[in-house]
């Protein structure tokens, strides 16, 4: 961000290949904006993984198997497992490029025994991998989505969370099916090929999954559940023109072209922004205390969905007609046309994130109407659904006990009551400022060395190493929260669930 | 070797307050000095065949130092790094062997497409000797 | 599952844990720590795969016969195997409660690895003394990357190893402590696989070809 205000940004494209991100070609602080904010962002982003593996692996309560978890918890815990193996190839792959930039090493130059090609390799180690990490948890949500408002269990568990492996696995076996056009002959584009062919078959059985859990189910049409359907038509032939770009022959014709745009346009608006919609719709209330305003978000959906449909379309007819993409200016008339129309799709998104934001506005405004006391308005099926909302500092008073996949489900069943009494103080981690200070010092160092202000850097990295040991030095991390503050909590909410009751 | 490992353990329960119940093992004076000679071992016959050119055929050489390397990894996971497959119930091993994965998917993919690469698109280049 | 679970607890299912007790912080840290080093062995794995793909890619400069100086390598691992033992001798001591003693065996671990790091800059110096500096020819950029990037985790390791005997010293052997001490203890084993894999597929292979 500070790239647009302070020098020049970075001008080499989303990932910044070599030659042009290499010194010779990118002389100014662009490419250094781009690395180091990668590189800060993504130690940041491994070390988060590294944290929720573990807190997944090891903090789950008493009853929930491994099998018993959420949906979106296994895709999380896969999304993170991804991040841990993917991210520092990330790390590595730009720490060899800033080299190349800053101290004249010859990784990805184009003399001296430099292979630019290499750094592709590299990047999409990380790079291919790195979708599913956008798209995993997402799906989670739409199982999590489809499972509520159908009012049903999940279809197929298992075999969801089979799919979720097998796709965490394999994502790390298809990263050269975005450059088949590199020249590394026939044998190794017909196995990523195939391997990216492969992918797309536990994807195509959770979409069934999805579909099986809503047949015979009592739909609800809330906007969660309408994103995810949304989300179903569209990420399904985004899915397909991706098994057609897998095919590296198509690939030759296709590569570059504005079919790709729309193909991944296809695939990440209509999974992962449709995702993120559903998700922020769902769990809203459950955060702040209020849901969202309907209307609006309907509004928001109608515009967004054929919207994005008017918009994309035409890019799959230009990049069949050999449109390429990142070009400002086109010569022939007849493509005119499939521009306006794609402009008048992208006008109608920008409408549909307008009335996402004065959704959101007009839901804080009316939040006193729109409050949820119950911390259930969805009649949910998992665990957070039983705790207020928005959630007590402790989560829970009592670690709850888990039966059953569906867990709150299951215990709204079978008469499940609150505790009354028998309240403890509660044991809880303490604050630190520490992740702040350090992250603060890191972009302030990432900063100097953009601006090559060595002695500021030298200052940030001193100051960034010592105040992690300093923070090593505090030994006592963890306080109770006082018994009274939680009855007092717990027979305020008693109270509110009561009057519910009454009304 | 399993009777060193639950020496160790019982050893290392013993000394701690709360007992680490995650099934790890803290090895013994036994199990590291076993490591250690291992290790020297398997370091010392591949510079001595180096170093001295012992074997005459390269591809023989290569084959045993790093057969040797793949041996000796293993005598550090085991004596050092104390793997096993019950601490925090297997998951230390199912880190490990899911980094495995993906280490030899990504080495070996690399050297493979850029081999091919090189092949395909500097056919004279010297890269054609690697490996 | 579910089912013995509600009939170990008669008909009506138990929903939550009425007497909770504290957990004891720390429960996750020795595998997160393993998971991070998980992903650091990642990155060196990155850098072994440029190390393969670049590493015969001399430029018409020095190759590993020229360069490398195998007694010195020799010496080098030693020094890395012994400061692993030494390691083990201070857990050992650690397990016993004996801090004086642990401290002992961590100083001494500390100075290998001191001397390891002196030997590996006095090669660098010797080589970039010589003209081949890491800006000569890929096969020298990604030498240099890989082995620098070891010996720069060992520099982190020694650091990492001082705060830690100030805090054992400091506070004793105290559950927090040992808990640290074995990170530490899995990262420096972890860093001598790490140059198992150095010295046989950098230096000795570079000079049997």
């Amino acid at each position: 961000m500070i790239s647009l205000f302070i020098g020049e940004f970075a001008k080499a494209g989303w990932l910044a290949y070599p030659p042009l991100s290499n010194i010779g070609y990118s002389p100014d602080v662009g490419v250094d904006y781009y690395i180091w904010a990668l590189q800060v962002a993504g130690v940041g982003t491994t070390l988060s993984g590294i944290n929720l593996i573990a807190t997944i692996v090891k903090m789950r309560c008493p009853g929930m198997t491994l099998m018993k978890m959420p949906v979106f918890t296994w895709t999380s815990l896969c999304t993170n497992v991804l991040i841990v193996a993917s991210f520092p190839v990330l790390t590595a792959c730009l720490t060899l490029l800033s080299l190349d930039r800053y101290v004249g090493t010859n990784f990805f130059t184009n003399d001296l025994g430099g292979n630019p090609m290499m750094y592709v390799n590299l990047i999409w180690i990380w790079g291919h991998p790195e979708v599913y990490i956008l798209i995993l948890p997402l799906f989670g949500v739409f199982s999590e989505v489809t499972s509520t408002f159908s009012g049903k269990k999940l279809f197929g568990y298992t075999s969801m969370v089979y799919a979720t492996i097998v796709i965490t696995i394999l994502s790390y076996l298809v990263w050269l099916h975005h450059f088949f056009t590199m020249g590394s002959g026939a044998s190794v584009n017909s196995f990523f090929g195939i391997t990216t062919m492969i992918i797309s078959i536990p994807t195509g059985a959770k979409i069934f999954n999805w579909l099986f859990t809503m047949y015979r189910g009592r739909i609800r049409f809330d906007l969660p559940m309408m994103w995810t359907i949304a989300f179903m038509l569209t990420f399904t032939i985004g899915g397909m023109t991706g098994v057609m770009l897998a095919i590296p022959p198509a690939d030759f014709v296709l590569h570059n072209s504005l079919f790709l745009i729309a193909h991944f346009h296809n695939v990440i608006i209509g999974g992962v922004v449709f995702g993120v919609f559903a998700a922020i719709n769902f769990w809203f209330p459950k955060a702040f205390g209020f849901k969202l305003d309907e209307f609006w978000g309907k509004v928001s959906f109608w515009f967004w969905v054929p919207g994005f449909w008017v918009a994309f379309t035409p890019l799959y007819v230009l990049g069949l007609m050999g449109v390429t993409r990142r070009m400002r200016v086109f010569d022939d008339p007849s493509l005119q046309i499939w521009f306006v129309i794609a402009g008048i799709g992208a006008a109608m998104i920008a409408a549909g994130t307008g009335a996402l934001l004065v959704q959101i506005a007009v839901s804080v405004w009316r939040r006193k109407e729109l409050a949820d006391l119950t911390g259930d308005p969805w009649n949910g099926r998992t665990l957070e659904w039983a705790t207020s909302s928005p959630p007590p500092d402790y989560n829970f008073a009592f670690t709850p006990v888990v039966h059953d996949n569906d867990a709150w489900y299951d215990m709204k069943n079978r008469s499940y009551q609150r505790p009354h009494q028998g309240f403890r103080p509660i044991h809880m981690p303490k604050n630190t400022g520490a992740g702040i200070i350090l992250s603060g010092l890191a972009t302030a160092l990432g900063f100097a060395l953009i601006w090559y202000m060595w002695a500021f850097a030298a200052v940030c990295f001193v100051a960034l190493i010592a105040g992690a040991i300093y923070h090593t030095f505090n030994y006592k991390r963890d306080f109770h929260i006082p018994v009274d503050q939680v009855i007092a909590t717990e027979t305020k909410r008693s109270e509110l669930l009561a009057a519910q009751a009454a009304s | 070797m399993s009777a060193d490992a639950h020496a160790g353990h019982d050893h290392g329960d013993r000394a701690h307050d709360h007992g680490h119940d995650d099934g790890r093992d803290h090895g013994s004076m036994k199990s590291y000095l076993t490591g250690f000679i291992l290790s020297v071992i398997l370091t010392a016959i591949p510079f001595y065949l180096v170093m001295t050119g012992a074997i005459e055929n390269k591809n023989w050489t290569i084959a045993i130092i790093v057969a040797m390397a793949m041996v000796q990894i293993v005598v550090h996971m085991i004596y050092f790094l104390h793997m096993n497959t019950t601490s925090d119930s297997g998951w230390t091993m199912m880190a490990l062997i899911f980094t495995l994965i993906v280490v030899v998917i990504a080495l070996s993919g690399s050297l493979w497409v850029m081999y091919h690469l090189n092949v395909n698109m500097m056919p004279v280049h010297d890269m054609r000797n690697m490996l | 599952m579910s089912a013995s679970i509600q009939t170990m607890n008669g008909d009506v299912p138990v929903f939550y844990v009425a007497d909770e007790h504290d957990h004891p912080p720390g429960q996750s840290t020795m595998l997160g720590f393993w998971l991070y080093l998980m992903s650091d062995c990642l990155i060196f794995a990155m850098l072994f795969a440029t190390f393969g793909v670049l590493g015969t890619s001399y430029a018409a400069g020095p190759g590993p016969k020229d360069l490398f100086d195998l007694k010195l390598v020799a010496l080098n691992t030693a020094m890395l195997l012994f400061s692993s033992i030494t390691y083990g001798f201070a857990m050992l001591e650690m397990m016993k409660g004996k801090k004086n003693t642990t401290l002992l065996w961590l100083a001494i671990t500390g100075l290998f690895g001191f001397a390891f790091l002196c030997i590996e800059l006095y090669e660098f110096h010797h080589m970039i003394h010589e003209g081949a500096g890491w800006w000569r020819s890929a096969f020298l950029s990604s030498f240099f990357t890989l082995v620098g990037t070891h010996g720069l985790h060992v520099t982190f390791g020694i650091i990492w190893l001082v705060v830690l005997m100030v805090q054992v010293a400091k506070f004793g052997l105290i559950e927090a402590n040992q808990r640290r001490l074995m990170c530490l203890s899995m990262f420096w084993h972890f860093l001598d696989v790490v140059w198992i894999g150095v010295f046989t597929f950098v230096y000795l292979m570079g000079v049997v070809r």
